[in-house]
């Protein structure tokens, strides 16, 4: 301590008399100074779930993260990652000032000299070759407020819709699943259904290193209660299993014929609800035809578990005692994330899961739900709701429809004709137009696509031709060594904004620090390039974070997601609030559709009449959901003679996304200091390989040399490699094949062979 | 409601903050080692501690040949292995060879390929630092063991416990663990 003891008591005796009678001392922060630590209550900056953390400031610094005891979602749990944020704020990766490409170098320049070279440009590019020759690429990780402004600016004010952002490579099967299934995106319960659920069914999620707080959840609950039971879906054995009752191991790619035959049993074993399905459901096939209970009755007889074990490889028996717990279960809740979503079939694969709960009603009471979990902390508030990619707009609008884009058009003060009324391009779209020099300027804001785009070495070209802006905290990461220019972006704690988590939750975030260096809010940079570019009236007004809430809230007045009791004054004060909630008094949605929920509960009458729920989504007619007859299909990649491994990636418990921030603590780099590829011991003896060799991974786009780790947790057959280090940029090897609703790409599955290095 | 950002604290706050910070100081202080715990963990092949010291010449040629640098000369005054090869494993860990060269090696019989399954030391974990014992959802240890989930495992609600007859004691835990200060510890083994 940098006090003596005596001055230590005297200062602390006298605050302690002062704040007794309620008196402040001195002027500004006296405990917040040099040795006595503030709390702010905040949300983590990491994975989707969303949990409060506990902010500590000593002396300007991030001192301390600790859980929030009071908040629902992690009731003051967190995971060993946030612990070490503060790490992160103060690390010495952060980029302080703006910087210009000269000559091939990046040198410092000032912020006037930064913007007015990036405002020129743009409008050189838009001038000669119109506003498409234009993108903005942004982060599930941006607050709503920045993904609003670049959304005006580049939607609005530059007129085109080429707006994306990374949620497009994790969540859009996610979306269109629950869109096409339930006729509105987001899940219909939240996380209190965790403890009342007597099964999860964990599909493509290794919850346990991705959503540890969710996961730390069930653990407790499925202690409290040994009755519970745990299925888990998942082509490779993860930490996840040590709850598992059953684990059923498909080749990955090859799952859509289990959930199938899931449905098939469920259907032929008398586990169906056929009341609630013919009151709530209607069963379509892929041409959107309407079809009977006993059509589709039909369509699953090819989806026995014998023809689903030949498919899949699980085998027949664990499909049936799958089908059989869930069918048993008096509430499921299944969840999934990238490896549903993550596929060429991920909204196939989503609507089939979603089947399971429609076909057997286990949906819309407490303890059951199809619940998607989020892979970034403001996927769903900023970019899904948000409006932050081609096609849709604020508050759940799309660019397709005239009406829409006029009301937005009118809270931005833009003519209506401004905004496209076609999609943009989408995010592989995008970066493949930046490749044939269809678009020749890039924004890219809190995010590394150059690192973690899918077949990711096609993409550098395009970076490295095109003028590329990249506006981040952290430098240098592999976008910035293609950057034209480079903006610093406040960090979390550096600035305040609204994150929304998986669970429909929106959360508030204080500014407790000034930003390091000359950083600057994303926010205010956008809203500075577009006065900048000529956008000076548009852009007046956005003096404060709450201006920009409080115009982007009033977008969802009347919408599904109706946020307009989220005042900040309120979400300073609250722990998160769950939409719909319409007015300030209130409390937020838990179960959306049924009672309880506000726009369910106004409906007229004689529309509720003899059922519990009504799908009221933009997608949905007749307050019906969807049971979908999806076939099976292959992967966009099977593995054949040539390749014969499927490879397929992910994220550990250690580290996180490009390691901007775990990368900063010297902990966590201790945990996992490198990448490595997971092989089955089977096929480690027969490959001749060793824990620990070097081997090569190769796919049809390129190979990797990389250290083998030999051990039992991928099914044969598959290897597993983690991708969040730039040295082992495994997203080289993947497909970047897409699917053809959600233009996600099948990240999880490609064709490999390895081979001592 | 709990306060969150006032630059006022409440009296009673202010008490709560200030026995928190006093007892983590006496924690802190009063922690670690002495004579209790260790830093290093004795070579494979080791039968008891008096025969090793006995016949080890200090040749060093086990450190020449560790492929993983895991053996290194101890250097600590007062300390019986004062200049005798150890493992630091908040260094490097013993990756257990298939071959063991270390043993191979030997000339002068200090460590001997019978006595390669036994443990290399005895660790425990310090519940007061592991992160998992804090409420931070973690399983490093766990998920690095060698042994998989058969050394380390984890109670019913996610908090790792070693397993002492499966644990080799190879210190792979210990060079992992992420926790501010070490987690798992040796215990003495005796000098």
């Amino acid at each position: 301590m940098a006090i003596s003891r005596r001055e230590f008591i005297k200062t602390s005796a006298a605050a302690t008399a002062a704040a007794s009678i309620g008196v402040q001392l001195f002027p500004g922060k006296l405990y917040g100074g040099a040795f006595w630590t503030t709390w702010h209550k905040s949300v983590c900056r990491y994975c989707g779930v969303g949990c409060g953390v506990m902010i500590g400031e000593k002396g300007g610094k991030i001192t301390a993260i600790k859980g929030d005891n009071e908040n629902t979602v992690n009731n003051g749990h967190l995971c060993l990652k946030a612990f070490y944020l503060n790490k992160a704020v103060h690390a010495d990766t952060r980029l302080k000032h703006p910087m210009i490409r000269k000559n091939g170098k990046l040198v410092k320049a000032s912020w006037d000299e930064a913007l007015d070279l990036v405002a020129k440009k743009f409008n050189e590019i838009r001038k000669a070759h119109g506003g498409n020759a234009l993108a903005f690429y942004g982060s599930g990780q941006a607050e709503t407020e920045e993904t609003y402004m670049a959304n005006k600016l580049f939607k609005g004010c530059i007129g085109t819709n080429n707006v994306e952002g990374n949620p497009r490579l994790c969540m859009a099967s996610a979306v269109g699943g629950y869109l096409t299934s339930l006729g509105a995106d987001e899940p219909a319960g939240t996380y209190q259904d965790i403890e009342k659920a007597k099964l999860f069914m964990l599909v493509g999620t290794n919850t346990a290193e991705a959503h540890p707080i969710v996961f730390e959840r069930i653990m407790r609950h499925k202690n409290k209660n040994p009755d519970v039971k745990i299925v888990i879906i998942d082509p490779r054995k993860t930490p996840t299993d040590q709850v598992a009752d059953l684990h059923l191991f498909p080749k990955p790619g090859f799952d859509l014929a289990v959930f199938n035959a899931i449905a098939h049993i469920l259907v032929n074993e008398g586990y169906a609800d056929e009341s609630f399905i013919g009151k709530h459901v209607f069963i379509k096939d892929n041409e959107e035809n309407k079809h009977t209970f006993e059509e589709y009755k039909k369509f699953l007889e090819d989806y026995t578990p014998e023809n689903a074990e030949k498919i899949s490889g699980v085998p027949a028996q664990d499909i049936i005692k799958a089908a059989r717990m869930f069918g048993k279960a008096k509430t499921a809740m299944s969840m999934w994330t990238m490896g549903l979503n993550q596929r060429m079939r991920g909204v196939w694969a989503n609507n089939l899961i979603t089947n399971l709960h429609l076909i057997t009603g286990k949906i819309g009471v407490p303890g059951s739900d199809a619940f998607s979990l989020t892979g970034q902390p403001n996927a769903c508030g900023g970019v899904r709701e948000g409006g932050g990619l081609c096609h849709i707009l604020p508050g759940h609008h799309l660019v397709v429809k005239e009406a829409h884009r006029k009301k937005v058009a009118k809270v931005w003060g833009v003519p209506a004709s401004n905004i496209q009324p076609k999609p943009g391009k989408h995010t592989i779209a995008m970066f493949s137009a930046l490749n044939t020099g269809d678009i020749k300027g890039i924004y890219i804001m809190c995010t590394n696509p150059a690192h973690s785009l899918p077949n990711l070495s096609k993409y550098w070209k395009g970076l490295k031709e095109q003028f590329v802006v990249v506006a981040d905290s952290f430098f240098p990461t592999m976008t910035t060594d293609y950057a034209d220019v480079v903006l610093p972006a406040a960090f979390w704690t550096e600035k305040e904004g609204i994150y929304g988590c998986t669970e429909r939750r929106s959360q508030y975030m204080p500014k407790i620090i000034d930003p390091a260096g000359e950083a600057r809010w994303d926010a205010f940079i956008l809203r500075d390039l577009g006065k900048k570019m000529g956008f000076e009236k548009e852009f007046a007004k956005y003096e404060t974070a709450e201006i920009m809430w409080d115009e982007y809230r009033s977008l969802t007045k009347g919408k599904d997601m109706n946020l307009m009791g989220a005042s900040y004054n309120r979400l300073k004060e609250v722990r998160g609030l769950v939409w719909p909630v319409p007015t300030e008094d209130h409390p937020g949605t838990y179960k959306r559709f049924t009672d309880g929920d506000p726009i369910y509960d106004a409906l007229p009458a004689e529309k509720k009449k003899g059922r519990r729920m009504y799908f009221y989504g933009p997608k949905a007619k007749d307050g019906k959901a969807t049971v979908w007859m999806r076939p099976h299909a292959d992967p966009g990649e099977p593995t054949d003679a040539e390749f014969p491994i499927a490879l397929t990636t992910g994220r550990i418990l250690e580290h996180w996304h490009t390691l901007t921030m775990t990368g900063t603590s010297p902990e966590l780099n201790r945990a996992v200091p490198k990448a490595y590829v997971e092989i089955n011991p089977a096929d480690a003896k027969k490959m001749g390989i060793k824990n620990k060799d070097q081997v090569i991974v190769e796919t049809r786009r390129g190979e990797l040399e990389i250290e083998a780790r030999v051990i039992d947790r991928p099914a044969p057959g598959t290897v597993f490699v983690p991708f969040h280090w730039r040295e082992w940029p495994i997203n080289v090897l993947c497909s970047d094949v897409f699917d053809p609703g959600s233009k996600e790409p099948e990240y999880k599955v490609a064709a490999a062979r390895i081979r001592k290095a | 409601m709990a306060r969150l950002s006032q630059d006022v604290v409440s009296r009673k706050e202010f008490i709560r903050g200030f026995t928190h910070w006093f007892k983590s100081e006496i924690l802190n202080s009063s922690d670690e080692s002495g004579d209790k715990y260790q830093d290093y963990l004795l070579l494979p092949g080791i039968e008891t501690l008096n025969a090793f010291l006995d016949k080890c010449n200090q040749c060093y040629d086990c450190v020449e040949v560790c492929p993983n640098e895991s053996i290194r000369v101890w250097h600590k005054n007062h300390s019986r292995l004062d200049g005798y090869p150890v493992i630091v494993p908040k260094i490097e860990p013993c990756h257990f060879c298939d071959n063991f060269p270390c043993i191979d090696v030997c000339s002068t019989g200090a460590v001997q390929k019978k006595n390669s399954h036994l443990p290399l030391g005895v660790v425990s974990i310090n519940e007061q630092h592991c992160h998992a014992y804090q409420d931070h959802f973690c399983l490093t240890c766990v998920n690095s063991c060698p042994e998989s989930g058969k050394a380390i495992s984890t109670d019913h609600i996610g908090r790792p416990f070693i397993i002492k007859d499966k644990c080799t004691g190879c210190g792979v835990c210990i060079n992992v663990c992420p926790a501010e200060k070490p987690a798992i510890r040796i215990l003495h083994t005796g000098e």
